[in-house]
């Protein structure tokens, strides 16, 4: 079987001429030497063509003779120049912004440019910096996590809930990279803020399906976040002052140009909330690079992360992400590109309850180790190989006591260590000038290592039905399996295989279908309706099998109006299996047997995405809409009895029928542009009461069917207005100012409604939480 | 440990959140039977008294909301002695005896047979140590200016689970708490009392505090339903599922009883806010 696979990946290379040549190099920006990630670079009049990759590098391979090359991104200046093509040869390029020619009338650079309807990619959100920082935002503050929430197929759990969900995933299903390190917990205070600095990255692109075989480990989607480069060309201030937080960054040219760097930072005021309760959060990044020579380029990234809490004089609380990256870029050749990266990074959450003398702290950290190579082999086929390594640790909670008169005893959870491996290779063929394919295969490995002690359970079950009670209950214990160091404890393998194909109908439309399968070995525990951020994560072990995510895709593209219009619409169907579900009354914090709290299920989900986007002139913008359904279920398996909710599908708290967001932006004239947002959802899923008894002098409801019932629907409109005040040509200082209101009409958007009684009146009644009502904003930015 | 956790996400959450109060339109489960066999052995006295109370679930928001079952057979066997104690209909939902005999240890059956269904539960008496000493401050809890009291008792060692109850002056609803010794086994342990805001603690309040040792899997049940009880708020609700308790339909388990079975031993105390 392999090596019929591998025949099928060589036999195009067998078959291939060798009276090509290729040309090679680097795409950087103009103005600041930031290199350009997704440009497409052609030769005019024929199909040979490439798009740039993360690093801003391409290769054409094609016959001898001469050429007309055409490098294009929306928002620059397209290049044309002439080419001799008669031996192998390197050109670096720089393109400018266009923004420079209208006097700085920014015509939108719109996301994704217009839609690719060449590359069999689909289901991909390419978005700037730039075009971020023009949607209108809450409290001022920018922010990568609430826009790409505006795209369809993306949803979150409601203000105030962090993380984000893909096509019916839950949100620990993304894979999330910040300059490739995985961010474990995507948000600042909750889920109001994420913790991607706007002035410090360059661009993200959001893979919802046919994720490439580079990726693997989340089943649900990648989120690949990349900070900026630093200004190679001069020394550039950008900063700003906003209602919640301040932000100021720092690029410059190091050793002669050879390098750059960039360090930004943003903090909030430290009494976010009144009287004697604070919460506050900063963040620090850094990235800077350094040419060796012509071939090989050294970047050294890093991101340090916190958020604060007190409470009174009894609590406190302090948590967040710290990653760093070393990579070098290797250029072996014309058309062979290769990455090196070490990679460290780490969660952790810390807590002081002095009332009970309890200080609490739980951590997750790994090392990965990967290796990428990008082979040109012709103008026909690409290969995308490589592998990678991750090294985890957990510490899944340790409990310390404050001091002597502490009521509690020092404790620690089993710490436990993984490691996760994986080889890849893919491959982009253009089978005809109409026809592409991409097919890759992953195959990923898991080792659970020791030391631990895990327990062993009577009859080799965790978890056991009470089928007298209906209810599911803790196994008992039996005795415990010893591990030393480097033991295995259990070992996965997975093959993922991912298939892309595009199909050019002409010129400006084409179809494309996909297919991935990828495997999680993680999972986050928590079974509140939004992750918090103190859930830990379980590594896949004895009793918890890995995630096993398939996705098909088909879509329709079509540029029109000379690419002023795009239109994308996809279908998909997602399945997800081994997803854990939690027993009732399952207790997560601080347990130590895990296994004990779970059963294994599946998810289901499809959807209907339509995405309709204005790419050109003054007004710009997308219309996103999605019809979707996100389901759970959870048989009793090995456990016994029905399953969770008698082993019914039910709605997951994040499957929504309808979603819809408009966001446009519009150019009034140099000095004032307004934007504005819509978004239109159908409320989230929840368990409502259906009766009610006394019980120790108090009502006690009964519910209804799990998810049953769902919350009144959410909508709102933001606008904002900038300002760029007049300005001597040869002022450096650029200053804006940004005015926004956040839900304008007021709408009361419901965050959950609970049931209770009253305290004054002992009557039950609803009480519906909402987070944000109308909201104002202003904040300043500069440039200089 | 998950809910001191879990409220300070709610709690940060709170501070930028409103509340209002909304007209919701719920669906209608069928009535049940409600068994609340709560047979408390208070220290010092001879727990020969006990009630047990019957009633029938009802709609969510209707205010009348016991509704007494009438005409049920109730009976509690000792299974140790055999010994057989019949609870006498007083014909308002609730069935009493005066001759009940209260055991350290001693596993105890219930069975009630209602509307022609028999249901059965079976529960073991458990201690619960004394309650050592009364504190009052304003240091403890979230609001350093509120009233706090704090009710301290030694935990025995072993796997060992509580639950408290408040009942304070001028408040409607009775506050319940539980606890598990997980991390603190052996100690000396509290439980604390803080109402909210609305209901800040005043001198001259009284408190009565009830403490009783409860099993495991009455910690659970009670654990959900005060988890339940809260709320939660926010994306930080978990979601609610059905609370099922220890009371079997002898013949369908799909239709056993709401309520619960209990045997516990009681220590108790009341204190004035000064």
């Amino acid at each position: 079987m392999k090596k019929q696979l591998l025949l099928l990946f060589l036999l195009p290379i067998l078959l291939q001429a060798q009276d090509k040549f290729s040309l090679s190099g680097s795409l950087k920006d103009q103005s600041n030497g930031e290199t350009i990630f997704g440009a497409n670079v052609f030769f005019e009049g024929t199909n040979i063509g490439a798009v740039t990759n993360e690093y801003g590098f391409f290769s054409l391979t094609a016959p001898q003779g001469e050429y007309t090359l055409v490098v294009s991104y929306m928002g620059y200046t397209d290049i044309k120049q002439t080419v001799s093509l008669n031996a192998n040869q390197k050109l670096n390029l720089e393109m400018a912004p266009e923004a420079s020619q209208l006097e700085e009338v920014v015509v939108v650079a719109d996301e994704t440019t217009k839609t690719n309807i060449k590359t069999p990619q689909m289901s991909t959100v390419q978005l700037k910096a730039e075009t971020i920082k023009q949607m209108p935002v809450v409290l001022g503050e920018v922010d990568i996590l609430k826009s790409i929430q505006m795209l369809p197929g993306v949803t979150n759990n409601g203000e105030g809930s962090s993380g984000f969900h893909v096509r019916g995933g839950a949100s620990d299903q993304n894979l999330v990279l910040l300059d490739e390190a995985i961010i474990y917990n995507t948000s600042h205070l909750f889920g109001f803020f994420s913790v991607f600095n706007a002035d410090a990255i360059k661009d993200m692109k959001l893979y919802k399906g046919g994720i490439p075989s580079q990726f693997g480990g989340r089943v649900s989607s990648v989120l690949d976040v990349r900070q900026k480069d630093g200004n190679s060309k001069e020394f550039k201030l950008t900063g700003g002052v906003g209602l919640v937080a301040s932000r100021l960054a720092a690029e410059a040219p190091l050793f002669n140009g050879k390098g750059s760097f960039l360090l930004a930072g943003r903090g909030s005021y430290a009494h976010l909330f009144l009287n004697e309760n604070k919460a506050n959060f900063y963040d620090v990044n850094l990235k800077t690079n350094y040419e060796i020579n012509e071939n090989n380029r050294l970047y050294l990234s890093g991101y340090y992360g916190r958020d604060g809490m007190e409470f009174g004089s009894s609590f406190e609380n302090d948590y967040g992400n710290l990653s760093g990256n070393l990579r070098w870029n290797h250029i072996f050749s014309e058309r062979l590109f290769s990455n090196l990266s070490l990679i460290y990074s780490k969660y952790d959450y810390h807590f002081v309850f002095d009332d009970i003398g309890l200080d609490w702290v739980s951590d997750i950290d790994n090392y990965n180790l990967k290796y990428d190579l990008k082979w040109y082999m012709n103008d026909k086929i690409k290969f995308d190989f490589g592998a990678s390594t991750i090294k985890y640790d957990f510490n899944p909670g340790e409990v310390t006591p404050t001091g002597e008169d502490s009521s509690v005893n020092y404790r620690k959870l089993d710490d436990k260590e993984a490691l996760e491996s994986a080889i890849y290779l893919g491959m982009e063929h253009k089978i005809s000038p109409k026809f592409t394919a991409q097919y890759g295969m992953r195959y990923s490995h898991f080792i659970r290592q020791g030391p631990q002690s895990p327990n062993t359970y009577e009859n080799d079950q965790p978890v056991v039905y009470n089928a007298e009670q209906g209810v599911y209950e803790r196994g008992t214990p039996n005795g415990t399996k010893e591990y030393g160091s480097g033991d295995n404890i259990k070992t996965f393998g997975n093959f993922e295989p991912r298939l892309a194909l595009s199909y050019q109908l002409d010129e400006k439309s084409s179809v494309k279908a996909s297919y991935n399968r990828i495997a999680q070995y993680l999972h986050l525990i928590s079974n509140t309706t939004s992750a918090t951020p103190l859930d830990v994560w379980a590594p896949s072990g004895e009793f918890i099998d890995p995630q096993l995510g398939d996705q098909y895709a088909i879509g329709y593209f079509r540029n029109f109006a000379n690419n002023a219009f795009s239109m994308e619409i996809e279908a998909y169907y997602k399945t997800i299996d081994n997803r854990l579900d939690y027993i009732d009354g399952a207790d997560l914090i601080a347990n130590n047997t895990i296994e004990t709290e779970v059963l294994a299920g599946e998810t289901r989900s499809y959807g209907l995405e339509l995405l309709l986007k204005k790419n050109t002139g003054r007004l710009t913008g997308w219309l996103a809409y999605t019809l979707s359904k996100a389901e759970q279920r959870t048989p009793g398996g090995s456990a016994g009895g029905p399953g969770i909710n008698n082993g019914d599908w039910y709605r997951t708290s994040y499957d929504r029928t309808h979603d819809l967001s408009l966001t446009a932006s519009y150019q009034w004239n140099k000095k004032w542009s307004f934007g504005a947002n819509f978004a239109f959802q159908t409320g989230r899923p929840i368990t409502y009461p259906n009766g009610q008894f006394v019980y120790e002098g108090t009502s006690v409801a009964t519910f209804s069917d799990r998810n049953a019932d769902r919350l009144p629907a959410y909508h709102r409109l933001d606008l904002s207005a900038t300002y760029r005040p007049n300005r001597k040509p040869n002022n450096r200082w650029k200053g804006e100012w940004v005015f926004g209101i956040y839900n304008v009409y007021n709408r009361h958007n419901a965050a959950s409604i609970s049931f209770g009684q009253n305290e004054d009146t002992g009557l039950n009644e609803a009480s519906k939480t909402y987070i944000f009502g109308i909201l104002p904003a202003i904040s300043y930015n500069f440039k200089f | 440990m998950k809910k001191y956790l879990l409220s300070a996400c709610a709690i940060a959450l709170l501070f930028v959140s409103c509340t209002e109060t909304v007209d919701v339109d719920l669906n209608d489960a069928p009535a049940r039977l409600v068994i609340e066999a709560s047979l408390d052995w208070e220290k010092g006295t001879t727990g020969a008294n006990q009630t047990i109370l019957l009633s029938t679930s009802t709609e969510y928001f209707n205010e009348t909301r016991f509704n007494p079952a009438l005409g049920a057979t109730v009976q509690v066997t000792k299974q140790n002695s055999g010994t057989v104690f019949s609870f006498a209909d007083q014909g308002n939902g609730s069935y009493t005896i005066n001759d009940f005999e209260p055991e350290i240890g001693a596993t105890y059956v219930l069975e009630v047979l209602f509307d022609g269904k028999t249901y059965r539960a079976e529960e073991t008496l458990l201690a619960v140590p004394e309650i050592d000493r009364v504190e009052q401050s304003t240091e403890g809890g979230f609001d350093s200016d509120a009233i706090d009291v704090r009710f301290y008792f030694t935990d025995p060692e072993g796997e060992n689970y509580y639950l408290a109850k408040y009942v304070a002056t001028d408040n409607p609803v009775p506050t319940l708490e539980t606890r598990d010794v997980e991390f603190s086994e052996g100690n000396e342990l509290y439980f604390q009392f803080e109402p909210d805001d609305d209901n800040e603690l005043q001198p001259g309040d009284v408190i009565d505090f009830n403490l009783h040792g409860i099993s495991e899997r009455y910690y659970n049940y009670m654990s959900l339903l005060t988890e339940q009880a809260e709320g939660g708020v926010g994306p930080f609700q978990t979601t609610p599922v059905p609370l099922k308790g220890n009371c079997i339909n002898i013949n369908d388990n799909s239709d056993n009883a709401l309520g619960y079975f209990r045997v516990t031993e009681l220590s108790t105390t009341s204190y004035t806010v000064e």
